[in-house]
């Protein structure tokens, strides 16, 4: 690596982050936005999910709490993820209070909020390593720290008379966000981005450098 | 307008850039690497008797690796453990599990990969010359869930309408196939792990089925003779396994 002249890493940088962005120009289910808004918004330089399958999330406002009866609240993005209104996924990370750090954290639940007709979604993350890290369900978190109830309601923002609350559980957090991550993925991947198919339409064989790519491997 | 030029020349674009970014060759802001926080288990020895020595992948589909060799991580994973159970989602059904080196099951639902085509009129697969049927399309599979790395013995979750119940099988080609520590007591091994560190989402749990195909030539030849011995196929004798389990196992 530092055996590279510096031109060519430069190079390397904009071209690593060139290829997503420019994908994104045409996109087809979802039409995603220029390359400034994909990196101040839904933050493409930062993959949705860990090997540890626990999600990045970028704190973009705290939203307190007392840190002794309940553990301080903040919201955040999930990278590259994107709803049906064009918005990224928002999460209520638990024990989290720095705006601009990026946190990995665990789906717990997903919450709801439908008030004049238009339904508003916060998926609960709880970094492992953070106070709440032991918790594996909404129900058990809140059941032990009844106080959170209210500030999960808060994380909302102001609230009418006829708005009303739902709360699924960590089977429906997990396919809320794949599913918005997907959509953002497949809408920055163009299919003249994709490897090519054989003359015959059949997918041609493929070298990665991780993989045995033994010829004991395939039945031929 | 070089960039974009590049861009459309797939094999061009991956190979400047594996040349000239061997560090991007890793996802920004990666996270740690599996196991975290997790209770203590079994060790390392142990967990190569119990589920197989970890391996790489046999291979990657030409879709599982994006342009610059990274491998996308299904964003439907779950890395199942005691301390924190994985959720299955009887929508999602099928499901393609790996234990990894940390004794832990990683489980990614089949679900449309964004690097991946639709084949309208079906394709053969080039690793096994295998057909597959009209309207397939690729999907993230055991390499999405493991993200390439190595990983112990792997298989399919199938959610069967008639018994409701979740079918724990070998078939993995990516981790499973030809290699010889992927035996039937390690399926057994790893299907009473899943059924521990699992919410099966209202099903219950049926066949645990070993796949001879996904075995070694000469396992294949000895489970052959076994009384126990089914066919997918039964009429071309195709997709041989045999039933070890069924149901809760002990």
């Amino acid at each position: 690596m530092s055996a590279l002249p510096r031109p060519a890493l430069h190079l390397a940088f904009l071209l690593c982050l060139s290829l997503p962005v420019a994908a994104a120009q045409t996109a087809n289910a979802i039409h995603l936005p220029g390359q400034a808004v994909l990196e101040s918004k839904f933050l493409v330089a930062t993959y949705a999910m860990n090997p540890d399958a626990t999600l990045n999330v970028v704190i973009d406002q705290p939203l307190g709490g007392s840190g002794k009866t309940a553990p301080f609240l903040a919201l955040g993005r999930i990278p590259r993820s994107i709803l049906a209104n064009g918005e990224p996924v928002t999460a209520i990370v638990l024990g989290a209070t720095d705006p601009g750090a990026t946190l990995r954290g665990r789906a717990l639940g997903l919450l709801t909020r439908t008030q004049d007709g238009r339904t508003e979604y916060r998926v609960v993350l709880a970094p492992p390593d953070g106070p709440c890290g032991r918790y594996t369900t909404l129900d058990q978190l809140e059941k032990e720290i009844p106080a959170l109830r209210t500030g999960f309601r808060l994380a909302f923002g102001p609230t009418t008379g006829t708005a009303s609350f739902t709360q699924q559980g960590r089977k429906d957090a997990v396919r809320f966000v794949g599913d918005a991550v997907t959509a953002f993925e497949s809408a920055l991947v163009q299919e003249a981005d994709k490897r090519t198919l054989g003359q015959d339409g059949n997918p041609m064989l493929y070298r990665w450098p991780g993989a045995r790519n033994a010829a004991d491997s395939r039945d031929e | 307008m070089i960039l974009r030029q590049t861009f459309h020349r797939p094999a061009l674009a991956a190979v400047l850039g594996l040349c000239l970014i061997p560090a991007q060759a890793q996802p920004p802001a990666a996270g740690p690497t599996r196991p975290s926080g997790q209770a203590p288990g079994p060790a390392a020895g142990d967990l190569d008797t119990l589920y197989g020595f970890p391996v790489k992948p046999a291979y990657l589909k030409y879709y599982e690796a994006d342009l610059l060799g990274r491998v996308p991580i299904s964003p439907y994973l779950q890395v199942a453990s005691r301390a924190f159970p994985a959720c299955l989602d009887l929508a999602l059904a099928p499901y393609d599990w790996v234990i990894d080196a940390g004794g832990n099951v990683a489980v990614v639902p089949e679900t449309p990969h964004p690097w991946g085509h639709a084949f309208p009129k079906g394709y053969t697969r080039p690793e096994d010359r295998s057909w597959h049927k009209p309207g397939t399309v690729d999907s993230y599979g055991h390499a999405g869930a493991m993200g390439g790395q190595p990983g112990r013995i792997g298989g399919e979750l199938l959610y069967e309408e008639e018994t409701r119940t979740w079918a724990i099988s070998n078939k993995s080609a990516h981790y499973s196939r030809k290699n010889p520590d992927r035996t039937p007591d390690q399926l057994v091994n790893a299907a009473r792990l899943i059924q521990q560190v699992m919410d099966p989402d209202g099903a219950g749990w049926g066949d645990v089925r070993y796949l001879l195909g996904y075995g070694t030539p000469g396992l294949k030849s000895k489970l052959e003779q076994d009384p126990r011995l089914e066919y997918q196929n039964p009429a071309k004798k195709a997709g041989a396994y045999v039933v070890l389990k069924t149901g809760v196992i002990q």
